[in-house]
């Protein structure tokens, strides 16, 4: 069974990065895994990976959003 | 007693005469004049003494009538007196309410105006918070670079990876 991953990033990221990526996601998974990347420079900075039902949110944007909402 | 009446010069049938004469005028003074004058006497009598019972009930009728303007008098006097009191207990009713309710319209205003100031002050800090989150969204947008989006994304995979 394949599994998709979409990773989104402010830049594109470098070949090493995407392996550690890879390779921090492939453990998670039994199955093959692909990997979708995307830039989208309106995170301005870091990174979200979209792994099924999962979000892991580490860009700026992001960061910005949780304080807006904590100060709500 | 002849011879009395013989000097006097006096018979016994004129003595008689007389004492007819007399008698018959007697009898007609008292058919003519005692009789009609004590008729007379008797009525006004008597409508003297209706008038004194007409006034008599008349004069009790005026002290019934007074005592009943007493009366009267003095129950309006009370009624006017209770209408008074009446008067003054509401009017300091009406002031209790007016002055209970002057507290809970001021108490009511109060209460809104600390809601009111609730209400703006998180309406400015949400404002602020909003302003400087936007403000450094501005910033970082220009500021972030390179090394610290490497860093950033360095930071996240050892955090994923643990």
């Amino acid at each position: 069974m394949t599994e998709n991953v979409k990773v989104v990033s402010a830049v594109e990221l470098d070949d090493h990065t995407k392996k550690r990526i890879e390779k921090s996601f492939s453990q998670k998974h039994k199955g093959n895994v692909v990997y979708e990347y995307t830039v989208d420079s309106s995170l301005i900075g870091g990174l979200l990976v979209i792994d099924g039902n999962d979000y892991y949110d580490s860009s700026v944007a992001g960061k910005l959003a949780k304080i807006k909402r904590n100060l709500l | 007693m002849g011879e009395i009446f013989r000097k006097l010069g006096l018979s016994g049938w004129e003595i008689l005469f007389h004492a007819v004469n007399l008698i018959i005028l007697v009898v007609a003074l008292y058919f003519l004049l005692y009789k009609p004058i004590k008729k007379i006497v008797s009525n006004h009598k008597k409508k003297l003494d209706e008038i004194y019972r007409e006034n008599n009930r008349m004069r009790e009728q005026a002290e019934a009538l007074r005592c009943d303007c007493d009366n009267i008098k003095q129950s309006a006097l009370e009624e006017s007196a209770a209408i008074g009191e009446r008067a003054a207990a509401r009017s300091r009713e009406i002031v209790e309410d007016a002055q209970k309710e002057a507290s809970v319209i001021l108490e009511n205003a109060q209460k809104e105006a600390i809601a009111e100031k609730q209400r703006v002050q998180h309406e400015l800090h949400d404002s602020v918070g909003h302003i400087a989150v936007e403000i450094a969204e501005k910033i970082l947008e220009r500021e972030v670079s390179i090394e610290d989006n490497k860093r950033i994304i360095d930071e996240s995979l050892s955090e994923w990876e643990k």
